[in-house]
């Protein structure tokens, strides 16, 4: 696919020249803008794989404070273009991190190893941030595994003991008084939570090892989906399923993968309390996705519900994070459904649309 | 009769609620040591129907103890249920064999608990 440019400059006919000069070259330009109001504007708009910055721009916003704007909040690159540059310009320019700078006027061949080497670095970056943030994830899964495992049994022992003395109480007052009563069931649903949470919290120090069996994946989900059939919430959703015809068979551990595929259907039915539709699919990578598709499946668990922000997507799978704390999650159900993924080389991703819904992607190698 | 349990736990008030728990809602007498060494002498002398025994103490724990019950004529025929607070303690539990003849991870509810020494009791009776 061509990648897009947007150019930013405000003499049209300039403009259009540059516009010839990158269609000669192989690129695309969805647009253009005359001012860095409309750079800003556009570049949200259209997305585009880069941005070509005249620096000088008439109007209120110039092309330093457009850069800064598009480079920040869309994460496009840019690479200013310049008929000439001051010191103190440069400077300014500088510190919005472009990716190049062009002086006019210019030849094609230098417009194309500026733009090509500002694509390829934009894509390392990306690729780097993205190791960044799983490796800071790993670390901090890693100290938490530690810490847990060291504080769940001074955590149990008193739990042992609070539901110990809330039974005692149960057994001498509850007969007298009903609010008593009450009030013994919510300690001692208070401890079987806390409870839970010590041992979700010790499958982080001590990831179970797998004990994989060959498994066509439509069959497991199945056999989890019958595992709903009681579960009164599913009356208003609808599930279906579109299973791949291909025989792709996985080497997992089943427990551990059905784990997963119960936690998704649990938040895909969590995220839709007024009823939905939850999509179950099964296929294989397209070709266009990855150069080893031939040997991935993917499974798609889609709901119709509430959806989530970009910002909370971004933190969806960060241990302890939650989006319905008032519905008693943890926040280590997703966590812990990414690391049995990844402990089968596999990989889950979320991508949703708030009020449309949410989509979880796994995928595994087969065979 | 009564069948007596003992309970071995440092968690005096652990030991106090089960005792309490247990003698309320059946007919078991309940007696308990907090460490255990005080333990091994009480099952000599009282011998007790069944033990219910924690892994995790301080000094002598809760293996050495079932270790030292097993080799004391006295105590040997003595059903054990280990108390653990570690869910990763099951391993090394199962791997005791016919040493231990069932165990629990606290926090437990009380008919959790009745249930299994009612289990271990009949089938060892």
């Amino acid at each position: 696919m061509k990648k897009q440019i947007l150019i930013v400059e405000d003499e049209r006919i300039v403009a259009a020249d540059i516009k010839m000069s990158l269609q000669r070259l192989g690129y695309s330009v969805p647009g253009t803008a005359v001012s860095g109001e409309e750079a800003v504007k556009k570049a949200e708009k259209i997305r585009p794989d880069l941005v070509l910055m005249d620096i000088v721009l008439e109007g209120e916003m110039d092309g330093i404070e457009a850069a800064s704007a598009i480079s920040s909040r869309f994460d496009i690159p840019v690479v200013y273009l310049t008929a000439y540059a001051d010191k103190k310009m440069l400077e300014r320019a500088k510190v919005t991190e472009p990716f190049g700078y062009i002086l006019k006027p210019f030849e094609d061949k230098e417009l194309r190893s500026i733009m090509e080497i500002a694509l390829y670095k934009h894509k390392m970056e990306r690729k780097l941030k993205k190791t960044q943030q799983e490796l800071i994830q790993s670390e901090k899964l890693a100290a938490l595994g530690r810490f847990s495992s060291g504080i769940a049994h001074e955590i149990k022992n008193p739990l042992g003991i609070i539901l110990g003395g809330s039974e005692f109480l149960e057994i001498k007052l509850s007969k007298v008084d009903s609010d008593v009563k009450t009030a013994i069931d919510k300690i001692k649903e208070s401890t079987f939570r806390a409870n839970t949470i010590v041992q979700d919290l010790l499958k982080f120090s001590r990831p179970s090892e797998l004990k994989t069996e060959r498994i066509n994946p439509n069959d497991l989900i199945r056999e989890t989906l019958s595992l709903f059939k009681y579960r009164t919430p599913l009356i208003e959703i609808k599930i279906k399923t579109h299973f791949a015809r291909e025989q792709m068979y996985l080497d997992i551990d089943k427990n551990q993968m059905q784990q997963v595929f119960f936690n998704l259907l649990m938040n895909a039915i969590e995220a839709m309390p007024k009823g939905g539709a939850i999509m179950i699919k099964t296929y294989k990578m397209a070709p266009s996705e990855s150069s080893l598709a031939d040997k991935l499946c993917v499974i798609e668990v889609a709901d119709t519900g509430e959806g989530i922000s970009k910002k909370d997507l971004q933190r969806i799978f960060e241990p302890f994070f939650t989006t319905k704390r008032e519905r008693k999650g943890t926040g280590l159900g997703l966590s812990m459904t990414k690391i049995i993924v990844n402990n089968h080389k596999g990989d889950l991703t979320m991508e949703s649309k708030p009020g449309k819904g949410t989509t979880a992607k796994i995928v595994l190698p087969f065979h | 009769m009564e069948k007596k349990i003992l309970i071995i736990d440092d968690e005096e008030d652990f030991c106090y609620f089960v005792k309490k728990n247990l003698e309320a809602i059946s007919n078991f007498e309940i007696i308990t040591a907090t460490k255990g060494k005080k333990g091994i002498q009480i099952a000599r002398k009282k011998k007790p129907d069944l033990i219910l025994l924690d892994i995790m103490m301080p000094g002598i724990d809760g293996l050495e103890v079932l270790k030292r019950l097993k080799k004391n004529e006295n105590t040997q025929n003595i059903p054990v249920i280990m108390l653990t607070a570690k869910d990763e303690d099951e391993s090394k539990i199962k791997a005791l064999g016919s040493f231990c003849d069932d165990y629990i991870v606290k926090p437990v509810e009380n008919v959790v608990l009745k249930g299994k020494i009612h289990k271990v009791l009949s089938i060892t009776k």
